[in-house]
């Protein structure tokens, strides 16, 4: 197994949401700590590391979102069950018979669901809203419930799994990302990049690209941000509104536009210019839903040329997505390809 | 017999062995061998019958001995795979009722030639809109297990495999232990902690383990199985329900095994039951079934000229779903009761 996907297998496994990013930021800070010249922690909790570069005057910015989506408890009932909050978004429907934990014990428990044998015919086919669900710790009453308070982060319980080119696991949005900036801050360990490499691991990206917002603020000179991300892929999906949005096997994904951003059209072309030019199989994300952190980067200061890469993940925000090895390595050859050449770009 | 943490703790690790291996209606085989393996050293013989039960017997000292039957069903709810789409991806239909919505997003284990896991894949709430509200039915669901043909996928699947959700074993708190397919391994359990007690102290009547497959697709196995054990009384022990938070359920967790009561059950035999569980303070809970159905005891009643018989459960939290919960403590409980019962010269008259 390749040092990356090591790095995303670790990282995918740790249990990290908004506000509760620690587990991640101090595992990458170990991970990267030998490599650049300076590592900080913002107020917000990114951690932002600085490789110089033989330019110096000449700044790529590279970011990935260490957090993932989550859930917290909202009360502990009486009869011991215990009603939560989703912290990101998650659609309820995916959610009766999955076990989770909760707390920094992370004590195991399930999210209950009411036997066949016992529903309604009318109750056949409804979604529980979120706030009807309950977690069961099994415990019978509130006083069994220990190490488990009101506001404690609870996790999708998911162990990374690779089976064939393919990897199994949780919270690939972004450790996907994660693990590719890491990668390419290592390979500068020795040999200084072209240009100064700001990269910013930030925090809170789920609950509306809090950590994002503050990632740019006092840099100057930059030249372009790539972010790198974990997105959709419905190509297995029959409905025809929305699928395939990306592909998997079909390289990494390029956003054109979403809810947060229009992409740079220079830096746009540029990127698939140069994926083209170094053969590495790359695609154009067909779907304008969702956000990322290159929302908010775009806008910081005079404005940021920003460009989301993303390798497609089926089945993100949910306890079991699926991801392409070959598309994951392509990811970060693409990815490694701007970082070589972004001194060149030109706005 | 006292209750202590100690056989407590000992059927904890065999629960989780249990439930380890998948027993998918009409594919019990290989899960049949496994406990044919550890049930042997109990018992006095073991035996296979044509419709795939494993029938075992422990003799016992009484001059005047009945055949007491001790029932559990070894098969679990599953997946059979229906189709395999162009693109690979795999449809499925369920064996046993499961709950569809139970299925979103979860992670299978694919029982093919080779075993691969898969996922039943849904889309994220970036993708849905709407449809995020609304349950899509089993026919409409699919799993993917990475393959990127019918041809792929056809190297390691084909059309008639079967599949089991995957999940956590985990202990929970209050001794609660969560898996999936504990309907009916809670059950497989009791049987196999009541003849390990066997072996080790002395019974009146001639026991004989009944561990019966297909329950969940019509209760086919007690069927064949008690008519060719042809027994006196006839014990069937299954989990119910005891989800918290229903207000039409009065059973909980850990407060004991239930007996059912009701035209299925021979009422002075559950009267004996009662009786022991008063004498020993062994805590018991009663279901009322106001019509027979749902567990091996519908078969084993009208077998032959008639049996008498109980049904004691294991009460079991979200029935049917990868994330059952029980209580250790009811199933040894419950074991406890059918050693008492098999001790006893007189287990129940003739109808009153």
């Amino acid at each position: 197994m390749g040092r990356s996907i090591q790095y995303l297998k670790q990282y995918s496994n740790l249990c990290a949401a908004a506000g509760d990013e620690s587990a991640i930021r101090d595992h990458i800070r170990r991970d990267i700590e030998h490599s650049v010249d300076d590592v900080t922690v913002n107020p917000l909790g990114n951690l932002r590391a600085i490789r110089k570069g033989k330019n110096r005057s000449k700044t790529l910015l590279l970011t990935a979102h260490m957090d993932e989506v989550a859930f917290m408890v909202k009360s502990i009932e009486k009869n011991g069950t215990i009603r939560f909050y989703p912290i990101g978004g998650i659609v309820s429907k995916i959610l009766p018979g999955t076990s989770v934990a909760l707390g920094v014990k992370r004590i195991p428990g399930v999210i209950g669901s009411k036997a066949l044998h016992l529903l309604q015919q009318k109750e056949r086919d409804r979604v529980s809203d979120i706030k009807e669900l309950f977690i069961d710790v099994g415990a019978s009453s509130r006083e069994e419930v220990r190490d488990v308070e009101p506001g404690a982060y609870i996790y999708f319980r998911s162990a990374f799994l690779a089976q064939g080119g393919l990897c199994f696991g949780k919270a690939f949005d972004d450790r996907a990302g994660c693990a590719a900036v890491t990668t390419l801050l290592n390979r500068y360990s020795d040999e200084k990049p072209g240009a100064t490499i700001t990269a910013v691991y930030t925090a809170q990206e789920e609950v509306g690209l809090r950590g994002a917002s503050t990632a740019a603020f006092d840099r100057e000179g930059i030249l372009l941000n790539l972010n790198l991300e974990g997105t959709t892929c419905a190509d297995r999906d029959v409905k025809k509104t929305y699928s395939p949005s990306t592909e998997l096997g079909e390289g990494p994904a390029i956003t054109i536009m979403d809810r947060t951003i229009i992409t740079n059209r220079k830096l746009l072309d540029w990127t698939v210019e140069l994926a083209r030019a170094r053969s590495i199989p790359c695609q154009l994300k067909r779907t304008v839903t969702g956000g990322t952190d290159a929302g908010k980067i775009h806008l910081a200061g005079e404005g940021i040329p920003s460009i989301t890469v993303a390798v497609p993940v089926r089945y993100i925000h949910a306890p079991w997505g699926i991801l392409s090895r070959k598309d994951f390595d392509n990811y970060i050859r693409l990815a490694a390809a701007i970082v070589e050449e972004a001194h060149r770009f030109k706005a | 017999m006292v209750c202590s943490g100690g056989p407590v703790k000992e059927l904890k690790e065999q629960l989780k062995w249990l439930c380890s291996l998948p027993s998918v209606s009409g594919f019990e085989d290989e899960f049949a061998d496994r406990l044919q393996e550890r049930i042997a050293a109990h018992v006095d013989g073991v035996e296979r019958d044509r419709l795939g039960n494993l029938i075992a017997c422990k003799h016992g000292f009484g001059t005047q001995p009945q055949r007491l039957l001790f029932d559990a069903h070894i098969d679990q709810i599953g997946l059979m795979i229906s189709a395999i789409e162009e693109n690979g991806v795999l449809r499925f239909t369920d064996i046993g009722g499961i709950n569809p919505l139970t299925l979103y997003s979860k992670r299978v284990r694919l029982l093919g030639r080779r075993e691969r896991a898969g996922v039943i894949g849904m889309p994220p709430p970036h993708l849905t809109g709407a449809d995020g509200k609304k349950g899509e039915p089993l026919h409409e669901l699919f799993i993917d297990a990475g393959f990127k043909s019918r041809r792929d996928a056809e190297r390691s699947i084909q059309i008639g495999d079967i599949a089991v959700v995957d999940c956590y074993s985990d202990e929970l708190f209050g001794d609660h232990f969560t898996s999936s397919g504990l309907d009916n391994k809670a059950g497989v359990l009791t049987l196999l902690a009541a003849a390990k007690i066997l072996s080790q102290v002395r019974h009146y009547h001639d026991v004989y383990f009944l561990f019966a497959v297909q329950e969940e697709v019509g209760i086919r196995g007690a069927k064949v199985g008690s008519f060719s054990i042809e027994p006196d009384v006839a014990v069937a022990c299954d989990v119910t329900f005891a989800d918290p938070g229903d207000t039409s359920i009065s059973v909980q967790t850990g407060k004991g095994p239930v007996l059912g009561r009701g035209p299925n059950f021979y009422p002075p035999l559950v009267r004996k039951f009662s009786d022991i569980a008063q004498r020993e303070d062994i805590p018991i809970q009663e279901e009322i079934e106001p019509r027979p159905g749902g567990t091996d005891a519908y078969y084993l009643q009208v077998t032959k000229r008639g049996v008498f018989t109980a049904g004691v459960y294991v009460p079991l939290r979200y029935m049917h779903s990868q994330v059952e919960v029980i209580q250790v403590k009811d199933v040894y409980r419950a074991a406890k009761l059918l050693v008492l019962l098999s001790q006893e010269e007189k287990m129940c008259g003739e109808q009153e």
